[in-house]
Protein backbone atom coordinates (compact mmCIF):
# COMPACT_ATOMS: atom_id res chain seq x y z
CA UNK A 1 0.00 0.00 0.00
CA UNK A 2 1.50 3.41 -0.91
CA UNK A 3 0.89 6.45 1.01
CA UNK A 4 2.61 8.94 -1.53
CA UNK A 5 -0.84 11.60 -1.56
CA UNK A 6 -0.13 11.38 2.22
CA UNK A 7 0.85 13.50 5.47
CA UNK A 8 4.38 12.95 6.00
CA UNK A 9 3.57 13.29 9.69
CA UNK A 10 1.72 10.00 9.70
CA UNK A 11 4.97 7.91 9.05
CA UNK A 12 6.77 9.54 11.96
CA UNK A 13 8.58 8.80 13.79
CA UNK A 14 10.82 7.02 11.22
CA UNK A 15 13.19 3.51 13.04
CA UNK A 16 16.69 4.68 12.66
CA UNK A 17 17.32 1.82 10.18
CA UNK A 18 14.91 3.89 7.83
CA UNK A 19 16.03 7.15 8.35
CA UNK A 20 19.90 6.35 7.84
CA UNK A 21 18.51 4.46 4.48
CA UNK A 22 17.07 7.48 3.72
CA UNK A 23 20.28 9.65 4.64
CA UNK A 24 21.79 8.05 2.42
CA UNK A 25 19.53 8.49 -0.07
CA UNK A 26 19.85 12.20 -0.11
CA UNK A 27 23.10 12.16 -1.94
CA UNK A 28 22.10 10.22 -5.08
CA UNK A 29 21.03 6.82 -6.15
CA UNK A 30 22.80 3.65 -4.14
CA UNK A 31 22.43 -0.25 -4.42
CA UNK A 32 21.64 -1.86 -1.39
CA UNK A 33 25.41 -2.11 -0.17
CA UNK A 34 26.57 1.17 -0.57
CA UNK A 35 23.45 1.93 0.86
CA UNK A 36 24.68 -0.31 3.96
CA UNK A 37 28.36 1.51 3.55
CA UNK A 38 27.06 5.06 4.03
CA UNK A 39 24.78 3.94 7.24
CA UNK A 40 27.75 2.55 8.88
CA UNK A 41 30.18 5.77 7.90
CA UNK A 42 27.70 8.32 8.96
CA UNK A 43 27.14 6.93 11.84
CA UNK A 44 30.62 6.19 12.83
CA UNK A 45 29.68 2.45 13.06
CA UNK A 46 27.06 3.27 15.51
CA UNK A 47 24.60 1.83 12.85
CA UNK A 48 25.50 -1.64 11.39
CA UNK A 49 22.48 -2.88 9.09
CA UNK A 50 22.61 -6.80 8.59
CA UNK A 51 20.88 -7.37 4.81
CA UNK A 52 17.94 -8.32 6.98
CA UNK A 53 17.29 -5.32 8.85
CA UNK A 54 18.25 -3.06 5.19
CA UNK A 55 15.86 -4.99 2.89
CA UNK A 56 12.71 -5.76 5.25
CA UNK A 57 13.59 -1.71 5.83
CA UNK A 58 13.82 -1.13 2.37
CA UNK A 59 10.65 -3.18 1.50
CA UNK A 60 8.72 -0.83 3.68
CA UNK A 61 10.54 2.12 2.34
CA UNK A 62 9.28 1.23 -0.81
CA UNK A 63 5.41 0.06 -0.26
CA UNK A 64 5.39 3.52 1.79
CA UNK A 65 6.05 5.51 -1.33
CA UNK A 66 8.93 6.95 0.20
CA UNK A 67 11.84 5.58 -2.35
CA UNK A 68 11.64 3.77 -5.66
CA UNK A 69 13.80 1.63 -7.66
CA UNK A 70 15.57 3.20 -10.23
CA UNK A 71 16.42 1.53 -13.87
CA UNK A 72 19.15 3.84 -14.71
CA UNK A 73 23.15 3.30 -13.46
CA UNK A 74 25.07 6.06 -12.02
CA UNK A 75 28.06 4.55 -14.41
CA UNK A 76 26.96 1.65 -16.43
CA UNK A 77 30.19 0.70 -17.09
CA UNK A 78 31.63 0.33 -13.91
CA UNK A 79 28.76 -1.54 -12.35
CA UNK A 80 27.00 -4.68 -11.99
CA UNK A 81 24.25 -4.83 -13.84
CA UNK A 82 22.55 -6.96 -11.51
CA UNK A 83 22.79 -4.63 -8.88
CA UNK A 84 19.21 -2.69 -7.65
CA UNK A 85 19.21 0.74 -7.08
CA UNK A 86 17.28 3.05 -5.05
CA UNK A 87 16.04 6.57 -4.96
CA UNK A 88 14.26 8.99 -2.77
CA UNK A 89 10.92 10.30 -3.95
CA UNK A 90 9.73 13.78 -3.73
CA UNK A 91 7.48 12.25 -1.10
CA UNK A 92 10.49 10.70 0.52
CA UNK A 93 12.70 13.62 0.65
CA UNK A 94 9.71 15.24 2.84
CA UNK A 95 9.30 12.68 5.18
CA UNK A 96 12.88 12.69 6.12
CA UNK A 97 13.23 16.14 6.37
CA UNK A 98 9.96 16.09 8.83
CA UNK A 99 11.62 13.32 10.72
CA UNK A 100 14.78 15.64 10.76
CA UNK A 101 13.11 18.57 12.13
CA UNK A 102 11.62 16.27 14.88
CA UNK A 103 14.72 15.16 16.06
CA UNK A 104 15.80 18.84 15.76
CA UNK A 105 13.15 19.89 17.95
CA UNK A 106 13.94 17.27 20.40
CA UNK A 107 17.72 18.43 20.61
CA UNK A 108 16.62 22.13 20.90
CA UNK A 109 14.19 20.55 23.99
CA UNK A 110 17.39 19.08 25.57
CA UNK A 111 19.78 22.08 25.07
CA UNK A 112 16.74 24.07 27.23
CA UNK A 113 16.68 21.41 29.62
CA UNK A 114 20.72 21.68 30.05
CA UNK A 115 21.29 17.81 29.12
CA UNK A 116 23.08 19.40 25.87
CA UNK A 117 25.08 22.21 25.72
CA UNK A 118 23.24 25.50 24.14
CA UNK A 119 25.03 26.49 20.35
CA UNK A 120 27.71 28.82 20.92
CA UNK A 121 28.34 27.88 24.79
CA UNK A 122 31.62 25.72 25.21
CA UNK A 123 31.44 24.28 28.23
CA UNK A 124 34.29 25.15 30.85
CA UNK A 125 36.97 22.09 30.82
CA UNK A 126 39.49 21.68 34.09
CA UNK A 127 39.04 23.24 37.82
CA UNK A 128 39.15 26.43 39.08
CA UNK B 1 49.65 -13.07 -3.28
CA UNK B 2 47.50 -15.29 -6.24
CA UNK B 3 47.67 -18.18 -2.96
CA UNK B 4 46.71 -15.89 -0.05
CA UNK B 5 43.29 -14.79 -2.12
CA UNK B 6 42.52 -18.11 -3.36
CA UNK B 7 41.36 -19.48 0.02
CA UNK B 8 39.38 -15.90 0.74
CA UNK B 9 37.88 -16.26 -2.28
CA UNK B 10 37.00 -19.78 -1.49
CA UNK B 11 36.19 -19.15 2.02
CA UNK B 12 33.69 -15.89 0.69
CA UNK B 13 32.09 -18.51 -1.45
CA UNK B 14 31.17 -21.26 1.49
CA UNK B 15 30.04 -18.24 3.47
CA UNK B 16 27.63 -17.01 0.85
CA UNK B 17 26.59 -20.86 0.25
CA UNK B 18 25.67 -21.54 4.04
CA UNK B 19 23.69 -17.71 3.79
CA UNK B 20 22.14 -18.80 0.85
CA UNK B 21 20.67 -21.92 3.08
CA UNK B 22 19.83 -19.66 6.10
CA UNK B 23 17.86 -17.50 3.89
CA UNK B 24 15.21 -20.48 3.98
CA UNK B 25 14.29 -19.19 7.46
CA UNK B 26 12.61 -15.97 5.63
CA UNK B 27 8.77 -16.75 4.36
CA UNK B 28 9.05 -17.81 0.90
CA UNK B 29 7.54 -15.10 -0.95
CA UNK B 30 10.06 -12.41 0.65
CA UNK B 31 13.04 -15.16 0.06
CA UNK B 32 12.10 -14.66 -3.80
CA UNK B 33 11.64 -10.93 -3.76
CA UNK B 34 15.05 -10.21 -2.01
CA UNK B 35 16.95 -13.07 -1.41
CA UNK B 36 19.40 -12.78 -4.06
CA UNK B 37 19.92 -9.02 -3.06
CA UNK B 38 20.76 -10.20 0.42
CA UNK B 39 22.62 -12.41 -0.42
CA UNK B 40 24.59 -10.43 -2.40
CA UNK B 41 24.76 -7.91 -0.05
CA UNK B 42 26.21 -10.42 2.45
CA UNK B 43 29.01 -11.57 -0.22
CA UNK B 44 29.83 -8.07 -0.28
CA UNK B 45 29.92 -6.82 3.32
CA UNK B 46 31.83 -10.35 4.74
CA UNK B 47 34.66 -9.84 1.07
CA UNK B 48 34.98 -6.87 2.84
CA UNK B 49 35.26 -7.18 6.75
CA UNK B 50 37.97 -10.31 5.54
CA UNK B 51 39.92 -7.77 3.48
CA UNK B 52 39.69 -4.85 6.44
CA UNK B 53 39.81 -7.46 9.15
CA UNK B 54 41.10 -10.73 8.77
CA UNK B 55 39.96 -13.85 9.25
CA UNK B 56 39.94 -13.11 13.20
CA UNK B 57 36.51 -11.25 11.89
CA UNK B 58 34.87 -13.64 10.89
CA UNK B 59 32.92 -15.16 14.34
CA UNK B 60 31.62 -11.62 15.30
CA UNK B 61 30.87 -11.71 11.80
CA UNK B 62 28.66 -13.94 11.87
CA UNK B 63 26.88 -13.83 15.02
CA UNK B 64 25.60 -10.42 14.18
CA UNK B 65 24.55 -11.57 10.46
CA UNK B 66 23.15 -14.82 12.66
CA UNK B 67 20.94 -12.49 14.86
CA UNK B 68 20.11 -10.34 12.05
CA UNK B 69 19.07 -13.31 9.88
CA UNK B 70 17.01 -14.53 12.72
CA UNK B 71 15.39 -11.71 14.56
CA UNK B 72 14.27 -10.18 10.99
CA UNK B 73 12.80 -13.72 9.62
CA UNK B 74 10.77 -13.70 13.11
CA UNK B 75 9.50 -10.35 12.51
CA UNK B 76 8.80 -11.44 8.43
CA UNK B 77 6.96 -14.03 9.37
CA UNK B 78 5.18 -12.18 12.18
CA UNK B 79 3.82 -9.90 9.43
CA UNK B 80 2.85 -12.69 7.23
CA UNK B 81 0.77 -13.88 10.09
CA UNK B 82 -1.15 -10.99 10.72
CA UNK B 83 -1.50 -10.00 7.24
CA UNK B 84 -2.87 -13.77 6.43
CA UNK B 85 -5.32 -13.36 9.53
CA UNK B 86 -6.71 -10.08 8.64
CA UNK B 87 -9.69 -12.20 6.99
CA UNK B 88 -10.59 -12.21 11.00
CA UNK B 89 -12.69 -9.27 10.32
CA UNK B 90 -15.18 -11.23 8.23
CA UNK B 91 -16.55 -12.26 12.00
CA UNK B 92 -18.00 -9.00 12.73
CA UNK B 93 -19.76 -9.54 9.37
CA UNK B 94 -22.99 -11.53 10.39
CA UNK B 95 -24.36 -11.84 6.17
CA UNK B 96 -21.05 -14.15 5.52
CA UNK B 97 -21.97 -16.61 7.79
CA UNK B 98 -24.72 -18.83 6.49
CA UNK B 99 -27.67 -19.98 9.53
CA UNK B 100 -26.86 -23.51 9.52
CA UNK B 101 -23.21 -22.81 10.06
CA UNK B 102 -24.43 -21.36 13.39
CA UNK B 103 -26.50 -23.96 14.26
CA UNK B 104 -23.68 -26.43 14.02
CA UNK B 105 -21.57 -24.19 15.60
CA UNK B 106 -24.16 -23.68 18.52
CA UNK B 107 -24.65 -27.38 19.13
CA UNK B 108 -20.84 -28.18 19.08
CA UNK B 109 -20.13 -25.45 21.71
CA UNK B 110 -22.99 -27.23 23.58
CA UNK B 111 -21.90 -30.13 23.24
CA UNK B 112 -18.47 -29.64 23.77
CA UNK B 113 -19.52 -27.73 27.24
CA UNK B 114 -21.33 -30.80 28.31
CA UNK B 115 -18.97 -33.32 27.88
CA UNK B 116 -16.08 -30.84 28.95
CA UNK B 117 -17.83 -30.48 32.43
CA UNK B 118 -18.41 -34.17 32.42
CA UNK B 119 -14.91 -35.12 31.94
CA UNK B 120 -13.78 -32.75 34.92
CA UNK B 121 -15.93 -33.73 37.08
CA UNK B 122 -14.78 -37.56 36.22
CA UNK B 123 -10.88 -36.08 36.89
CA UNK B 124 -11.73 -33.75 40.20
CA UNK B 125 -13.72 -36.57 42.24
CA UNK B 126 -10.85 -39.31 42.96
CA UNK B 127 -11.48 -41.99 45.53
CA UNK B 128 -8.32 -43.53 46.71
CA UNK B 129 -10.44 -46.76 47.98
CA UNK B 130 -8.50 -49.75 46.45
CA UNK B 131 -11.91 -51.09 45.55
CA UNK B 132 -11.46 -49.25 42.90
CA UNK B 133 -9.24 -51.70 41.33
CA UNK B 134 -11.76 -54.26 42.38
CA UNK B 135 -14.35 -52.37 40.06
CA UNK B 136 -12.58 -51.98 37.35
CA UNK B 137 -11.54 -55.36 36.95
CA UNK B 138 -15.18 -56.37 36.98
CA UNK B 139 -16.16 -54.29 34.45
CA UNK B 140 -13.62 -53.46 31.31
CA UNK B 141 -16.65 -51.11 29.93
CA UNK B 142 -16.07 -48.70 33.24
CA UNK B 143 -12.47 -47.88 31.67
CA UNK B 144 -13.87 -47.86 28.25
CA UNK B 145 -16.77 -44.81 29.39
CA UNK B 146 -13.96 -42.96 31.05
CA UNK B 147 -12.15 -42.64 28.12
CA UNK B 148 -14.95 -42.19 25.70
CA UNK B 149 -16.78 -38.85 27.58
CA UNK B 150 -13.05 -37.63 27.61
CA UNK B 151 -12.08 -38.10 24.08
CA UNK B 152 -15.93 -36.92 23.60
CA UNK B 153 -14.70 -33.15 24.83
CA UNK B 154 -11.63 -33.21 22.73
CA UNK B 155 -13.59 -34.25 19.35
CA UNK B 156 -15.74 -31.49 20.34
CA UNK B 157 -12.95 -29.15 20.86
CA UNK B 158 -11.35 -30.20 17.61
CA UNK B 159 -14.59 -29.89 15.53
CA UNK B 160 -15.10 -26.24 17.22
CA UNK B 161 -11.80 -25.34 15.82
CA UNK B 162 -12.61 -26.72 12.33
CA UNK B 163 -15.77 -25.10 12.04
CA UNK B 164 -14.24 -21.48 13.36
CA UNK B 165 -11.07 -21.46 11.36
CA UNK B 166 -12.63 -22.73 7.91
CA UNK B 167 -16.37 -20.90 7.51
CA UNK B 168 -15.89 -17.88 9.99
CA UNK B 169 -11.88 -17.09 9.60
CA UNK B 170 -11.71 -18.82 6.02
CA UNK B 171 -8.12 -19.78 6.76
CA UNK B 172 -7.13 -23.76 7.07
CA UNK B 173 -3.54 -22.26 8.69
CA UNK B 174 -5.28 -21.33 11.54
CA UNK B 175 -7.62 -24.37 12.32
CA UNK B 176 -4.56 -26.42 12.98
CA UNK B 177 -2.72 -24.54 15.42
CA UNK B 178 -6.13 -23.79 16.85
CA UNK B 179 -6.77 -27.52 16.97
CA UNK B 180 -3.62 -27.96 18.90
CA UNK B 181 -4.09 -25.27 21.51
CA UNK B 182 -7.40 -26.72 22.68
CA UNK B 183 -6.64 -30.57 22.29
CA UNK B 184 -3.77 -29.22 24.93
CA UNK B 185 -5.97 -27.31 27.27
CA UNK B 186 -8.70 -30.46 27.49
CA UNK B 187 -5.12 -32.24 27.83
CA UNK B 188 -4.42 -29.95 30.67
CA UNK B 189 -7.57 -30.24 32.08
CA UNK B 190 -7.50 -33.99 31.98
CA UNK B 191 -3.78 -34.03 33.07
CA UNK B 192 -3.37 -31.50 35.90
CA UNK B 193 -2.89 -34.56 38.35
CA UNK B 194 0.04 -35.28 36.77
CA UNK B 195 1.36 -31.80 36.11
CA UNK B 196 1.16 -31.08 39.90
CA UNK B 197 3.04 -34.49 41.16
CA UNK B 198 5.19 -35.13 38.15
CA UNK B 199 6.00 -32.09 36.23
CA UNK B 200 9.16 -34.44 34.45
CA UNK B 201 6.22 -36.65 32.89
CA UNK B 202 4.09 -34.49 32.27
CA UNK B 203 6.27 -31.96 30.23
CA UNK B 204 7.80 -35.28 28.51
CA UNK B 205 4.14 -36.14 27.68
CA UNK B 206 3.72 -32.76 26.43
CA UNK B 207 6.78 -32.71 23.74
CA UNK B 208 5.64 -36.24 22.66
CA UNK B 209 1.75 -34.89 22.45
CA UNK B 210 2.70 -32.18 20.39
CA UNK B 211 5.33 -34.24 18.35
CA UNK B 212 2.41 -36.89 17.53
CA UNK B 213 0.04 -34.14 17.04
CA UNK B 214 2.05 -32.32 14.46
CA UNK B 215 2.54 -36.07 12.84
CA UNK B 216 -1.42 -36.30 12.72
CA UNK B 217 -1.74 -33.21 11.14
CA UNK B 218 0.92 -34.24 8.30
CA UNK B 219 -0.56 -37.62 7.85
CA UNK B 220 -4.45 -35.86 7.42
CA UNK B 221 -2.72 -33.71 5.27
CA UNK B 222 -0.99 -36.25 2.94
CA UNK B 223 -3.66 -38.23 2.71
CA UNK B 224 -5.97 -35.38 1.50
CA UNK B 225 -3.62 -34.29 -1.13
CA UNK B 226 -3.10 -38.02 -2.25
CA UNK B 227 -7.11 -38.70 -2.27
CA UNK B 228 -8.01 -35.59 -4.24
CA UNK B 229 -7.91 -37.14 -7.48
CA UNK B 230 -9.97 -40.10 -6.96
CA UNK B 231 -12.68 -38.09 -4.13
CA UNK B 232 -12.57 -34.88 -5.44
CA UNK B 233 -11.50 -31.84 -3.10
CA UNK B 234 -14.30 -31.54 -0.68
CA UNK B 235 -14.65 -35.36 0.14
CA UNK B 236 -10.54 -35.57 0.37
CA UNK B 237 -10.66 -32.28 2.83
CA UNK B 238 -13.16 -34.32 4.80
CA UNK B 239 -11.33 -37.61 4.48
CA UNK B 240 -8.07 -35.91 5.54
CA UNK B 241 -9.63 -33.85 8.65
CA UNK B 242 -11.11 -37.32 10.51
CA UNK B 243 -8.06 -38.63 9.99
CA UNK B 244 -6.39 -35.74 11.71
CA UNK B 245 -8.92 -35.64 14.18
CA UNK B 246 -8.82 -39.19 14.62
CA UNK B 247 -5.17 -39.60 14.79
CA UNK B 248 -5.31 -37.15 17.98
CA UNK B 249 -7.85 -38.87 19.22
CA UNK B 250 -5.61 -42.42 19.23
CA UNK B 251 -2.86 -40.50 20.54
CA UNK B 252 -5.58 -39.33 23.78
CA UNK B 253 -5.93 -42.89 24.05
CA UNK B 254 -2.69 -44.21 24.43
CA UNK B 255 -1.56 -41.47 26.62
CA UNK B 256 -4.64 -41.40 28.63
CA UNK B 257 -4.34 -45.29 29.51
CA UNK B 258 -0.59 -44.47 30.15
CA UNK B 259 -1.95 -42.15 33.07
CA UNK B 260 -4.25 -44.14 34.26
CA UNK B 261 -1.96 -47.53 34.46
CA UNK B 262 1.31 -45.64 35.33
CA UNK B 263 -0.43 -42.75 38.19
CA UNK B 264 -4.05 -42.70 38.73
CA UNK B 265 -5.26 -46.04 39.20
CA UNK B 266 -8.15 -44.34 41.08
CA UNK B 267 -10.20 -43.86 37.82
CA UNK B 268 -13.67 -43.21 39.82
CA UNK B 269 -15.17 -46.87 39.22
CA UNK B 270 -17.50 -46.64 41.93
CA UNK B 271 -18.38 -43.28 40.85
CA UNK B 272 -19.60 -45.09 37.31
CA UNK B 273 -21.13 -47.77 39.13
CA UNK B 274 -23.83 -44.97 41.01
CA UNK B 275 -22.11 -46.18 44.56
CA UNK B 276 -21.08 -42.93 45.31
CA UNK B 277 -23.40 -40.19 45.39
CA UNK B 278 -26.57 -43.14 46.12
CA UNK B 279 -27.54 -42.33 42.40
CA UNK B 280 -29.52 -45.32 40.59
CA UNK B 281 -28.38 -43.89 37.44
CA UNK B 282 -26.03 -46.42 35.43
CA UNK B 283 -23.45 -43.87 35.14
CA UNK B 284 -21.32 -45.40 32.20
CA UNK B 285 -24.17 -46.02 30.18
CA UNK B 286 -24.98 -42.22 29.96
CA UNK B 287 -21.13 -41.12 29.63
CA UNK B 288 -21.15 -43.42 26.65
CA UNK B 289 -24.68 -42.05 25.57
CA UNK B 290 -22.76 -38.73 25.87
CA UNK B 291 -20.44 -39.64 24.44
CA UNK B 292 -21.80 -40.91 21.11
CA UNK B 293 -23.94 -37.80 20.93
CA UNK B 294 -21.08 -35.86 20.78
CA UNK B 295 -19.17 -37.53 18.38
CA UNK B 296 -22.49 -37.58 15.96
CA UNK B 297 -22.92 -33.39 16.35
CA UNK B 298 -19.37 -33.36 15.69
CA UNK B 299 -19.57 -34.92 12.60
CA UNK B 300 -22.49 -33.67 11.78
CA UNK B 301 -20.79 -30.41 12.01
CA UNK B 302 -17.88 -30.75 10.50
CA UNK B 303 -19.84 -31.97 7.33
CA UNK B 304 -21.59 -28.25 7.55
CA UNK B 305 -18.56 -26.55 7.57
CA UNK B 306 -16.95 -28.30 5.04
CA UNK B 307 -19.82 -28.24 2.86
CA UNK B 308 -19.45 -24.36 2.88
CA UNK B 309 -18.88 -22.55 -0.98
CA UNK B 310 -16.44 -20.65 0.12
CA UNK B 311 -14.49 -23.93 0.96
CA UNK B 312 -16.21 -25.50 -2.60
CA UNK B 313 -14.16 -22.83 -4.47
Amino acid sequence: MKHTAGEPEALLPLSPAAFHILLALTTGERHGYSIMQEATHTSEGKINLGPGTLYRTIRRLLDDGLIEESEERPAPDLDDERRHYYRLTPFGMSVARAEAERLAALVRLAQRRQLLPQPGVFPLEGGA
Amino acid sequence: MARSRRPARSLIAFCAWLYSLFLHVYPAAFRRAYGVRMARVFRDSCRDALQQHGLATLIPFWLRTLSDLFSNACSEHWSVFQERTRAMSTLTDRRTVPLRLWLALTATILAFAVSLVASLNLYLIEDPSPLTQTAYGASPLLRFSYDAIYLSALAASVTMCAIIGYALVKRAGLVFPGLIVVALLVAFGGFGGLLVRHAIMFLVDLIVFLGMALLSWLVGRGIATRMVRWLGQRLAGMLGACVSACCVLLINVIALVLHTLLLNPISHALYMQGQIGRTHFNFSLIAMALAFCTLMVCVVSLGYALRLPSQQA
